[in-house]
């Protein structure tokens, strides 16, 4: 019973009842809507088989492939400006004593672990038609009627970046905190100024972390369903929208598995390229 | 570690422990785990119900005096918007018991349901109450009740002269203080060629040529009766394609409405109350939909502002004019509409109604 | 060390941007605070006149209570099923042989890159099939599914810190393998296991789109808020927000400031 290095594989057997839960509830469901996008939806009736239908309407509509890119531009979107104003807060972490740094910890983890409807529902507040600004503009008599603050895809983006901000910041802290500091110690105290010391050594070596962070916000924000529908009025539309209005309103489960999938694939490709660069940017 | 560290380490197992087996007790509890809902008791029958006002209305006048009659419980199934979920309740039919014992079917699922066999055939006879009904409005699944319009809802004090036509919609004047409907936006794509090539169909190019007109003026797409009624309350819109019953009840309420029927026309739409296939308590089901066919609750009905199909109903000449449909000269307006055309072109529509949007 | 980093001006201008983002990240919500307070029938800000109006509303309202009752009845029942199965599959990663340990570590944790839309359809076909959706049968094993992960993550992050000399000695000193792991391990990976367990709380708490294909009868606090919010903008929604707000951010300065994220929680051997 020794407990070496090589381990014992008896001890997989305690994945097991985690493995059945993901059977369950993860790899059947996906082999049930696998088989569904290739099921025929016509007159209205659902028939399973080996059809080519829904994937051919994807491609060829004009709209679902149009409202894909919109998707990925969206979450381009949201990751940029999370990637912007969660940087240099990773580097004040990184900088401060161990108080203020929990300090900023608490302020950026919190959201984390608030409420994504809550942290949409104080944005309505404040950008709604009847918000805080339209009411106090009105108020003020410098406006008659409310102005359109959120119900487009600034309004969309702000509040995802709000929530998603701390997954781009956690990475990023933890890259930046790894750097071994005498290497810029000693760049700088060859003559390098600070602007050089950041930029050839300091961000090279943070871009693990840079790449884990845009990686995982990317993912996040390209399933967004929530925070658009109540934050983009009616004219942003994203992949997972259409998804739960084929279901819902067309009662279409084979063109809504064809594009669950699709949405997948492009999640899957997103996380193998971010696999290669991180090898290229870490190695 | 200390014997402070070992003694608080003892307390949490301990609270681990005792919440590890509260959880077990609930697990072990079945009452948790089955359908709230799910009833083979024949004194319970299980509804749909709405949102709002419409959905006291059903729990006073239709509900309540069911239940209090044939003395049986009534369980509701709160709606997410106004059209029943049948892609669950298909499946739910097909791997079971459906999640209530009577549903609602707008005109184009009627024809979703008689495809999909998820509805009871109820001859006539089940239904003593047909008797009273005028016939084009009995399907081979139930009843057509709760006649709604779809007119030209507009602001009395700010909208003048008062509109004839749907084109009023497109007014400069009114540039920034409309809005149109995408909660059944078959209805907005309809009317748009109603306006403009005088009946419904077909939907084409030349339909979003005219939405896209009219999109700068547009001071929202709403999705839902009660999102128009917030924008008409906030005095952000003055006009907009709308829904009868809310008009009456937002008049009643006191803000300056009007309903109007344009000369291009307008539409009624209806409800069919079947019974889902595998109901648990169809009989209850089929007793509830011969009670609220009845001359009373049509009555109810009517007072609340939606058009009956039952002959013995008479009109108060305001309440003549709130339902719309009982007017002989306003119901001449009234075009038909192809449901079958409705719901067949739904997924082209809507992706040329997407594609308009993210243009 | 801070003068390493050159001249003060651009460490100022650092600490005035970050100071901006935080507050970015909560003037919304204090403002949400503030609002909650409001006498008035409707939201203004700042609030002409504060009370308790709105969390009278809330504590009265039995749509409220019921969608409270069921969210937190969910996540009791949640949490400790996820810290069984993720500690156990912690544990199983970490005792098991090296070979395959990185494939199998990434199908523990692979419903975290899943976009929960995509689960949310797939997990309500299932149900459908088996006639359990609207039930906690689907809501329990759907939320385990989406917090098992963080589970695996911070319990195994504590394992990774852990000696397994400590509990080979007990072990020879008489102990049963359970005993060890009970009086040795488990003692020594508890910031783990509590982290993971405010983050099951938190995440079926706050779960959304899973839910929403699910339920229809039974509302959870997400789904009554977004019906409500789609409804009508109304001061109680800012005050059950701020109920659900105070909860998460105990539970997080709980987490935070015990140390369990910084690293922290070390314990002298």
């Amino acid at each position: 019973m020794s407990q070496t290095q090589g381990g014992n594989s008896k001890a997989w057997w305690l994945l097991s009842p985690g493995v059945g839960l993901y059977i369950l509830t993860f790899f059947i469901p996906l082999a049930m809507l696998l088989v569904l996008s290739f099921a025929k939806f016509e007159n209205s009736v659902t028939t399973i088989g080996f059809f080519f239908d829904n994937y051919v309407k994807i491609m060829t509509d004009g709209i679902t492939l149009t409202i894909f890119y919109r998707t990925v531009q969206l979450a381009l979107m949201i990751t940029v400006s999370c990637l912007v104003l969660g940087y240099p807060v990773a580097v004040l972490m990184r900088r401060s004593g161990p108080r203020a740094r929990l300090w900023l910890l608490f302020f950026i983890v919190s959201p984390l672990l608030t409420s994504i409807i809550v942290r949409n529902v104080a944005w309505v507040l404040i950008l709604g038609r009847s918000g805080i600004i339209n009411d106090t503009l009105i108020d003020w008599g410098w406006i008659s009627t409310p102005l359109p603050l959120m119900y487009n895809t600034f309004g969309v983006v702000l509040a995802v970046v709000h929530v998603y901000l701390s997954f781009m910041v956690l990475p990023l802290f933890g890259a930046l905190i790894a750097i071994d500091s005498s290497i810029e110690e000693a760049a700088s105290s060859l003559g390098a100024s600070p602007l050089r010391v950041f930029l050839t050594v300091t961000l090279p070596l943070s871009l693990p972390g840079v790449t884990a962070g845009c990686t995982l916000v990317f993912i996040l924000s390209m399933g967004i369903y929530l925070t658009p529908v109540i934050m983009g009025g009616n004219f942003v539309l994203t992949l997972p929208m259409l998804i739960t209005d084929s279901v819902r309103n067309l009662y279409n489960w084979p063109v809504a598995s064809a594009m669950a999938l699709m949405l997948l694939a492009a999640i899957g490709a997103m996380v193998l390229l971010s696999a290669r660069v991180q090898k290229m940017v870490g190695g | 570690m200390t014997d402070k560290g070992n003694f608080s380490s003892k307390l949490s197992r301990r609270t681990v422990l005792k919440s590890a087996a509260g959880a077990g007790a609930a697990l072990a509890t079945p009452y948790f785990f089955v359908k709230a809902h799910a009833a083979s008791d024949p004194k319970v029958v299980r509804m749909y119900n709405y949102d709002g006002t419409l959905g006291e209305f059903y729990d006073k006048h239709w509900y309540e005096p069911f239940a209090e009659k044939f003395d049986v419980k009534m369980d509701f199934i709160r709606l997410k918007g106004s059209r029943a979920p049948l892609e669950k309740i298909q499946a739910q039919i097909a791997n079971g018991q459906p999640e209530t014992d009577v549903f609602p079917l707008h005109p184009d699922q009627l024809i979703f349901a008689r495809r999909n066999k998820i509805a009871m055939e109820i001859p006539r006879s089940a239904i003593p109450e047909y008797e009273n009904i005028y016939d084009e409005f009995i399907t081979e699944f139930g009843p057509c009740l709760v006649l709604w319009s779809y007119g030209l809802a507009y602001n009395t004090e700010l909208v003048d002269p008062a509109p004839t036509s749907w084109k009023a919609l497109w007014d400069p004047k009114y540039a920034g203080k409309v809005a149109l409907n995408e909660g059944l936006k078959d209805q907005t794509l309809q009317m748009v060629n109603l306006a403009f090539k005088g009946s419904p169909y077909p939907v084409d190019e030349e339909t979003f040529k005219h939405l896209s007109d009219i999109r700068p003026h547009l001071v929202a797409l709403w999705s839902s009766g009660a999102d128009a009624e917030q924008l008409f309350r906030n005095g952000e819109i003055v006009m907009s394609p709308f829904w009868n019953g809310r008009v009456t009840k937002l008049k009643s309420e006191g803000l300056p409405l009007a309903f109007a029927v344009p000369d291009e026309g307008f539409f009624v739409r209806h409800s069919v109350y079947g019974v889902p296939l595998n109901a648990a308590n169809p009989e209850m089901g089929i007793e509830w939909i011969n009670f609220v066919c009845g001359e009373e609750r049509q009555k109810r009905m009517v007072e609340f502002g939606y058009g009956t199909p039952n002959k013995l109903v008479e009109h108060t000449p305001e309440q003549a004019k709130a339902v719309i449909v009982a007017d002989p000269e306003v119901v001449k307006k009234a075009v038909p509409e192809d449901f079958t055309k409705i719901l067949d072109n739904s997924a082209a529509w809507t992706d040329m109604w997407n594609k308009w949007k993210s243009s | 060390m801070r003068e390493g980093y050159g001249s003060p001006w651009p460490h100022r201008a650092l600490v005035v941007f970050s100071l901006l983002v935080i507050f970015f990240l909560v003037a919304p919500l204090a403002i949400l605070v503030i609002q909650s307070f409001t006498n008035e029938s409707y939201l203004s800000f700042p609030p002409p006149s504060f009370g308790f109006r709105w969390y009278r509303e809330v504590f009265t309202s039995s749509d409220w209570r019921d969608a409270v009752g069921l969210s937190v009845l969910i996540a009791i029942l949640v949490t400790p099923l996820s810290l069984i199965l993720g500690t156990l599959a912690a544990f199983g990663l970490d005792r098991g042989p090296m070979r395959g340990r990185q494939s199998l570590y990434a199908v523990m944790i692979s419903p975290m890159v899943l976009p929960h839309i995509v689960l949310g359809l797939g997990i309500f076909r299932i149900a459908l099939q088996l006639n359990i959706e609207d039930t906690l049968l689907a809501f329990v094993p759907a939320h385990l599914t989406i917090t098992v992960p963080f589970v695996v993550i911070s319990v195994g992050a504590s394992l990774q810190t852990f000696n397994v000399t400590l509990e080979e000695a007990a072990m020879s000193l008489g102990a049963s393998r359970w005993r060890a792991v009970w009086h040795i391990t488990l003692p020594v990976i508890r910031p783990g296991l509590i982290a993971g367990a405010i983050f099951s709380f938190i995440i079926s708490f706050d779960e959304f789109i899973i839910t929403f294909f699910l339920a229809t009868y039974e509302q959870t606090l997400p789904l009554e808020m977004f019906s409500t919010l789609m409804f009508q903008v109304k001061p109680s929604i800012a005050a059950i927000s701020t109920l659900t707000l105070a909860v998460t951010a105990a539970l997080t300065a709980m987490l935070m400031f015990r140390g369990q994220i910084l690293g922290g929680g070390r314990i002298v051997k």
